[in-house]
């Protein structure tokens, strides 16, 4: 009985030891050749994640969340801000996700602004100043005046004559006998309608009656379509000059900022209203409109749509705006919102071989050629000295084939150059390894980098949205985790409550990491992991200089996952210090570092040789000396015996 | 004991062979490349068996070398290493250019065999076979900042390998200066319509192969229905 008792017990270890595996946790990383391995993740979802009710929010209005921007002011309180593109609101909560105030209409006064930058302004996709309407009513030769009215009407005159003074942007055309304008293209211009009565063409150059200028603003209009002079819910002059303030109404809010320009002490938030082509900068306490940024007047500009995507400031309040369609660079605009210049280029480089056959091809052949296509940027984010974070898709040819993807992410110093670093074993660029050709056009390509956060120690993650991933790096752009959930098919994509599906903002809030997610709707709150909290920790160490503690660290990490090499390098740095190269060199060759190996195994050779120096120099002291009594004793004798010779011969 | 003296003599004999054959003719030939190669073919100083230990040697060296150069100049993975393949880099080359330098050759009045001017590149691979050797060595003495010396060495070698290969064909086919250029750039040629040949055979092989393979399968599996 008793034997059956243990036998069993036997058989139930055996089989729970065999069956029952713990459940690591799903993650990777890149080794040092570039190959994906199993590692930790260092981010993990531990709650639920924000959506419209918890945050106290109507879900009507917060179909398509655009961004978030967590502000923190000099005493530490923070107030987190979310824009919708569909609703136009902006919410505004505390730290804690308790809802303080929702916008959505934005006080303008008059007064604070000249006629000519009210023109420019528009209000739920119209310009705020309603312009010329360009039909006339009828004419009435005797008082030489034209009645202007919306309604297209026939002309009662003996001729009249269009003139336009821009046919890209819009031109004079007759549907059905009446005359229209016609859009052409997106812009501003002016067509002259000139009036001739029977008298006037009697003349020999005829001189018309009248001759009124309309302004046309083309806007979003199809080209060839009819140009609705009804559009227009602007106010007129006159209005204007009645009016003290109005609300202005924004359209597709995509991204939202705040920040303090440090020697006014000027408190703004800076929203892109892309559907209305301009910036509209409030006030951050009373939502009060300060000013504008419209679309720049620069040849760079003319003939785009301004759709600006995002906006950042320095601590002088120099914009920094991402706009659609605009491959240059970075916008700058100057605190007054005047364009400055193009920051952060993304250069195409060509090699010398491709320079020497586009000198010696014909242009027919260089049209057939695929041309290289310069990358727009996706999201921007500051760090602590004030240079800009950001990131933009790689570079690609004609066909989509990547031909760039190392400066997907950039930090721009003050003077516009990428001073990022690049040490790790890859440059930080999301998923090193990717399909590079294929028909699912889902999974082909490298990441899709669309937001980017950084904290106060230099580490800064970014978020791919095509597969749902955090990639993090330390500000030597070492690789130091990859979190989120794996996504491999796309029909199940962010159907878990902690994958990505679409996200389109992330920010760091104290240690914890805050996604927003657009197909979701919600806020992902990350958290670190045991491990991501050790690798911070060290990273922080190393960020200050202390590698000992560092190194303390790391050799717990490297407890936990033996697979982080660059844990290794942190500990080889250690035993550097400590003076024990041989361990350092064995550290730094488990970390795949070259450099630092061969620092070490320089340190490492030359003690090596001043240790045997003494007992070579010893040796050959030894040997020369032995030679040389050799000689003389040799000599002495040879020196005897010719004396003896010399003896015999006398 | 007269044995014992017998085996000492016979090991001093093979050894000064060994060094008169295997390093004081090469680097004779190194040094005087014309005179060199012309004793080389007219006193047919050359050997068969030291061409292949040549061969062997370098082919050995290089899979040392895989895997024990020096960790800042070594660039390999250890799980990479195919002693095949490393066999196959070194042996084909050497084949390819002699087939097609005896082929273009043959046609340009060289006087050179096809075994002659195997056994020319096996004794040009001399240089190389040393200076893999030292800078194998040498690899695991030097730091990063001093990898200039590793470099050093090895192209060195290269470049005495290709100094020697230049002289042994102008001595082994008694060519002058233009004609040697000429052929060398000829035997490039050849090289390349040989590697394109093979590759079109080798596809063309797997076409009739996989036709056949297809018929084979067709047939099984109706036979089995």
């Amino acid at each position: 009985m008793r034997k059956t008792k243990i036998l069993i017990f036997l058989l139930t270890t055996i089989v729970l030891l065999t069956t029952i595996q713990a459940k690591a946790a799903i993650g990777y990383t890149y080794n040092h050749k570039g190959e994906a391995i199993y590692s930790t993740i260092g981010l993990t979802v531990n709650q639920d994640p924000y959506i419209a009710s918890t945050l106290g929010i109507n879900p009507v209005d917060f179909t398509s969340p655009e961004d978030m921007f967590v502000y923190k002011d000099k005493l530490g309180n923070e107030t987190i801000y979310i824009v919708d593109s569909v609703s136009n609101k902006l919410f505004v909560f505390d730290g804690n996700f308790v809802l303080q105030d929702t916008v959505s209409d934005y006080k303008l006064t008059i007064d604070q602004f000249s006629l000519d930058e009210l023109s420019k302004i528009k209000s739920d996709k119209d310009y705020v100043v309603a312009r010329n309407t360009f039909f006339l009513q009828n004419i009435d030769s005797a008082l030489g005046k034209a009645i202007i009215t919306t309604e297209p009407v026939t002309i009662e005159v003996a001729e009249m004559r269009w003139k336009n003074t821009n046919d890209s942007i819009a031109k004079v055309e007759q549907v059905d006998g009446v005359d229209y304008v016609i859009a052409q293209g997106a812009g501003q211009t002016t067509v002259i309608a000139e009036f001739y009565t029977a008298n006037d063409l009697l003349k020999e150059t005829p001189i018309p009656t009248i001759s009124q200028t309309y302004k046309v603003i083309v806007t979003d209009e199809v080209p060839g379509s009819i140009i609705d002079p009804t559009k227009t819910n602007g106010f007129s002059e006159v209005e204007l000059n009645n009016m003290t303030s109005f609300q202005l109404k924004l359209s597709n809010v995509v991204c939202v900022y705040r920040s303090v320009i440090e020697k006014t002490g000027e408190d703004y938030i800076y929203l892109c209203d892309k559907g209305n082509n301009q910036i509209v900068v409030i006030d951050a306490i009373t939502y009060e409109i300060v000013k504008f940024v419209t679309v720049p007047d620069d040849i760079s500009f003319e003939g785009i749509n301004f759709s600006p995507e995002d906006v950042i400031t320095d601590i002088t309040g120099r914009m920094y705006v991402i706009a659609d369609n605009i491959f240059e660079g970075i916008i700058q605009f100057s605190v007054d919102g005047i364009f400055n210049r193009f920051t952060g280029v993304n250069y195409v480089t060509l090699s010398a071989w491709e320079i020497f056959w586009r000198n010696i091809s014909t242009e027919s052949q260089l049209a057939k050629q695929s041309s290289i296509i310069n990358t727009s940027f996706t999201s921007m984010c500051t760090n602590s000295d004030g240079f800009i974070y950001s990131t933009s898709y790689a570079i690609t040819n004609d066909d989509g084939i990547v031909t760039d993807d190392n400066s997907m992410i950039k930090l721009i110093n003050t003077s516009g150059k990428d001073v990022i670093r690049r040490n790790g074993y890859q440059s930080p660029k999301g998923d090193v390894i990717y399909i590079r050709s294929s028909t699912a056009s889902a999974v082909r390509g490298p990441s899709k980098l669309s937001g980017i956060t950084a904290n106060e120690y230099g580490i800064y993650t970014v978020v791919d949205s095509k597969m749902g991933k955090l990639f993090t790096y330390d500000y030597e752009g070492n690789l130091l985790y990859i979190s989120g959930q794996p996504l491999y098919i796309s029909s199940d994509r962010g159907s878990q409550i902690d994958t990505l599906s679409n996200p389109v903002a992330i920010t760091y809030h104290g240690e914890e990491l805050l996604v927003l997610d657009k197909n979701n709707k919600a806020i992902l709150v990350y958290e670190n992991t045991d491990i991501g909290a050790l690798i911070n920790q060290a990273v922080q160490y190393e960020y200050v200089g202390d590698s000992e503690n560092a190194a303390l660290v790391w050799q717990e990490v490297v407890k936990q996952n033996s697979n982080y090499e660059y844990a290794y390098i942190g500990i080889g740095k250690m035993y550097r210090k400590n003076k024990d190269y041989e361990k350092a060199m064995e550290y730094f060759k488990i970390g795949a570092d070259k450099d630092a190996y061969s620092r070490a195994f320089k340190l490492y050779r030359d003690a090596k040789i001043r240790q045997a120096f003494p007992y070579i120099a010893g040796g050959v002291f030894a040997i020369v000396g032995a030679k040389i009594t050799y000689n003389l004793i040799k000599y002495k004798r040879f020196r005897k015996v010719r004396e003896g010779a010399d003896d015999s011969y006398d | 004991m007269i044995l014992m003296t017998k085996f000492k003599e016979k090991l001093h004999h093979g050894w000064t062979i060994f060094v008169a054959e295997y390093i004081k003719f090469p680097v004779y030939i190194m040094l005087h490349p014309l005179k060199g190669f012309e004793s080389f073919k007219r006193d047919k100083r050359a050997s068969m068996k030291v061409s292949i230990v040549f061969i062997v040697a370098l082919v050995v060296l290089n899979i040392l070398a895989f895997q024990y150069t020096g960790f800042e100049m070594n660039n390999n993975d250890i799980r990479d290493l195919n002693s095949i393949a490393e066999i196959i880099y070194i042996v084909a080359p050497i084949i390819l250019i002699t087939v097609s330098n005896w082929a273009v050759t043959t046609l340009a009045d060289g006087k050179g065999k096809m075994k002659e001017i195997f056994m020319m590149i096996s004794y040009s691979l001399f240089p190389l076979i040393w200076s893999t050797g030292i800078a194998l060595v040498l690899s695991n003495f030097l730091t990063g900042d001093e990898i200039a010396f590793y470099t050093l060495t090895l192209s060195l070698g290269l470049f005495l390998m290709g100094y020697m290969i230049f002289f042994g064909m102008i001595s082994i086919h008694e060519y002058g200066l233009v004609k040697c250029i000429i052929t060398i750039l000829g035997t490039l040629l050849a090289a390349s319509i040989i590697i394109f040949v093979v590759l079109l055979g080798y596809d063309l092989f797997q076409r009739i192969y996989g036709f056949f393979y297809t018929v084979y399968r067709e047939i099984t599996l109706r036979d089995l229905i």
